[in-house]
């Protein structure tokens, strides 16, 4: 008999957990799902925000949150010019689908690697005054360290999803790989505006970082654990869309929780391409696509 | 409760087991990850209580000629080689593992892999982790792995891990340092 | 005052295939001017020419705002679409997975189009009132003829100093034509929009055109200056009425 009490924790772990996944994917659906770029290394740089974060928690206590943020405009930084290489390199040449996904593959050991010589293979943990502690309601227990990446993720997604439907530049990243010369028509230039939204994608990256080495330990090869995860959720998701993204985190973490309290934990592995097979044998455009 | 687990999860339990405010009668085990300086300096206070194997640890029982020694010059180079900066738990071994066959070259003035090999099997050694001397099956003949236990840790800072008392052994016998405290909540509120 | 748009001598091509020949057109202010031609004598090549999208080997183009010149040549499409120079494209070229909402605000890019949104935005509505119902459906679903209208009130909200519009009545059923170049004559009547507009259907062009041009094989054969000078002529007869 399955205890209403572990499941009720399992079910909630599970929403804390998809939360953390959909920071971690956003920048994936913006990537992929708006501007087809393949970025591979988009987990990466997420590791890359957790060391970040890590260093500055380490030598001066900034709040991991705080630090993620501050990051943010490095990140967007990096993005810019990671986009603008991969552009003049191959997607001007029409050269993107083969060897821009090896140029990400590189870019993913190039970081991994610096990052070892940096810092070692150790596992790297941040202090702040909630990690460890918790809320409990009733049976249900909420850790702080899973609460507050899951307040950030909802945050960080209501932000992407106004900036992308009410401003200008947001509508044009959404517009762009649709038609990019409708797009000039309109008076933007589409290699600026994938300069943002890939800014844009690798500044989340920051932040997810930041809720990464809240939750646990991290270490520099753990990006590729998530490559498949995340981009699981922005298939999902239906390639693009925010709102979309968010959810189908949610429900790929819900069932990762539940499998692993109730089948073990080596199974949880399994689920994000599940849920992922068993979605897109119904809806073929992902849960929320068109 | 006995736990199992390489580094992600061990900060994970330990993590939970003060979010779900667990109150076993003792915690621990085989937590990989509990030895080294970057989980340590983070967990700080929550290990308290904690009972998890080591292999060597800067209490007075393992204090071995050269050991201080050796700390000191791995210590000197690790930050800027960006390992570990305390050294205590795989270093020493691998320094000793060296210098058993460095000794048994020497004794044997041989190279030949088979004359080293049962050289080793029979006599003893003197290393910095102390007299180490092979049994039958070939692993020593009297198991050095530790089972130590988190006391008193108030902060989070890395020196307090290179002073005795803080992670006290509780066996093997031969090398004891201090008592258990029991049960795990009772020294999880010092 | 006002708006003119000058094109002179433009030769272009892609490759070494050159599809015009010293081409020379004017547009001005408030006038609605026809481009005539069948498929393949150079219209849309003309008009990409404008847009910056196919650079010309030899010739001029510019527009005068004011009476201040300004060369259109080498710039990048973008760049003199935010000269107030806007295209409904052929082929209509909207953002299929937008809403109709999102597609009018895209129009609206360009920074001397975004202050007047709201009264565009209104105006869209009141001369299309499909799109206006039809707000939060997605682009792509919508049937050709409201597709169309969606491309035009695209285009409007760019505030345009020059509209230029190729091939409307590509894809459209001959009654939606209709709708469509009625449309646009609206337009013109009540707001004294300048117009240039590349076509093939010639009894629908000019059914709004004040006068007209016709290209074939590259080279203007012939200039009307009024609706009735392009219906006399030959080689209209010979195109375009069977004669």
């Amino acid at each position: 008999m399955v205890s209403l009490d572990l499941l009720a924790n399992a079910v909630v772990a599970g929403i804390l957990l998809g939360g953390f996944y959909a920071a971690v994917s956003l920048g994936v659906s913006i990537a992929f799902g708006l501007l087809d770029v393949v970025n591979i290394a988009h987990p990466v740089f997420v590791i890359l925000g957790s060391y970040a974060v890590y260093v500055t928690n380490t030598a001066f206590g900034l709040d991991p949150i705080v630090a993620g943020i501050v990051f943010t405009p490095v990140f967007y930084g990096i993005g810019v010019v990671v986009y603008r290489i991969y552009y003049v390199s191959f997607e001007k040449k029409g050269q993107e689908s083969l060897r821009g996904l090896v140029f990400f593959f590189g870019v993913l050991f190039i970081v991994e690697v610096g990052l070892t010589l940096k810092y070692g293979v150790d596992y790297r943990l941040v202090e702040a005054q909630y990690i460890g502690e918790s809320l409990r309601f009733g049976p249900v227990g909420i850790a702080l360290r899973l609460l507050v990446p899951c307040v950030v993720a909802v945050l960080l997604t209501l932000v992407l999803y106004l900036y992308l439907a009410k401003t200008f530049v947001g509508r044009a990243i959404k517009a762009v790989s649709q038609d990019s010369l409708a797009l000039r028509l309109m008076g933007a230039d589409p290699v600026k505006v994938k300069d943002v939204a890939f800014g844009i994608a690798i500044a989340t990256a920051s932040l997810a970082g930041a809720l990464l080495i809240m939750i646990g330990p991290v270490e520099p090869s753990m990006n590729r654990e998530y490559i498949g995860r995340v981009f699981a959720v922005a298939v999902l998701g239906g390639m693009g869309s925010i709102g979309g993204t968010f959810l189908a985190a949610v429900i790929i973490g819900v069932a990762e929780s539940l499998t692993s309290t109730f089948f073990g934990p080596s199974w949880a592995v399994a689920v994000s391409f599940g849920v992922l097979l068993l979605a897109l044998a119904v809806r073929p455009a992902g849960l929320f696509g068109s | 409760m006995a736990v199992y687990s390489y580094p992600p999860d061990t900060a994970g339990m330990v993590l939970a087991a003060h979010e779900v405010g667990l109150r076993p009668k003792m915690f621990g085990g085989g937590m990989v990850g509990l030895q080294f300086a970057s989980l340590l300096t983070k967990l700080g206070p929550k290990l308290n209580g904690i009972v998890n194997y080591d292999f060597w640890v800067p209490e007075p029982t393992l204090r071995f000629p050269g050991i201080e020694d050796f700390l000191q010059r791995y210590q000197a180079k690790a930050s800027s080689a960006g390992v570990d900066p305390l050294g205590h738990y795989l270093p020493p071994w691998a320094y000793a593992y060296l210098q058993v066959l460095g000794q048994a070259i020497e004794a044997t003035k041989s190279l030949d892999q088979q004359i080293v090999a049962d050289y080793i099997r029979k006599a003893e050694f003197d290393t910095i982790v102390g007299k180490v001397r092979f049994g039958s099956n070939g692993e020593w003949l009297q198991s050095r792995v530790l089972q130590v236990q988190f006391q008193g840790i108030e902060t989070t800072d890395i020196e307090q891990f290179k002073q005795p008392g803080k992670r006290v052994v509780l066996y093997p016998e031969k090398f004891k340092s201090g008592t258990l405290i029991y049960p795990y909540s009772k020294a999880k509120i010092q | 005052m006002g708006n003119r748009l000058v094109v002179r001598d433009v030769q272009a091509g892609y490759g070494a295939v050159r599809v015009l020949h010293g081409v020379s057109i004017e547009v001005n202010d408030a006038e609605t001017v026809v481009l005539l031609g069948t498929n393949g004598n150079g219209k849309s090549t003309l008009i990409k020419c404008v847009l910056g999208i196919v650079r010309p080997d030899a010739g001029e183009i510019f527009l005068e705002v004011d009476g201040q010149r300004i060369d259109l040549v080498g710039k990048p499409p973008e760049e003199i679409v935010n000269l107030g120079v806007t295209l409904v494209p052929e082929g209509r070229r909207l953002f299929p997975k937008l809403t109709v909402e999102e597609n009018l605000l895209l129009g609206a890019y360009r920074p001397g189009a975004r202050r007047h949104i709201d009264r565009n935005l209104a105006f869209c509505f009141e001369t299309f009132p499909i799109l206006r119902s039809r707000r939060k459906q997605r682009a792509g679903s919508m049937s050709g003829g409201e597709q169309q209208m969606l491309a035009i009130g695209r285009a409007l909200m760019a505030a345009p100093a020059i509209l230029l519009v190729d091939e409307p009545s590509v894809g459209l059923a001959p009654v939606l034509v209709s709708r469509v170049i009625g449309k646009i004559k609206e337009l013109k009547d009540r707001y004294q929009l300048t117009v240039l507009m590349a076509e093939q259907n010639f009894n629908q062009a000019t059914k709004i055109a004040d006068r007209g041009y016709i290209i074939v094989h590259g080279r203007i054969e012939f200039e009307g200056h009024s609706t009735r000078e392009l219906s006399e002529n030959e080689l209209v007869k010979k195109y375009y009425l069977g004669v």
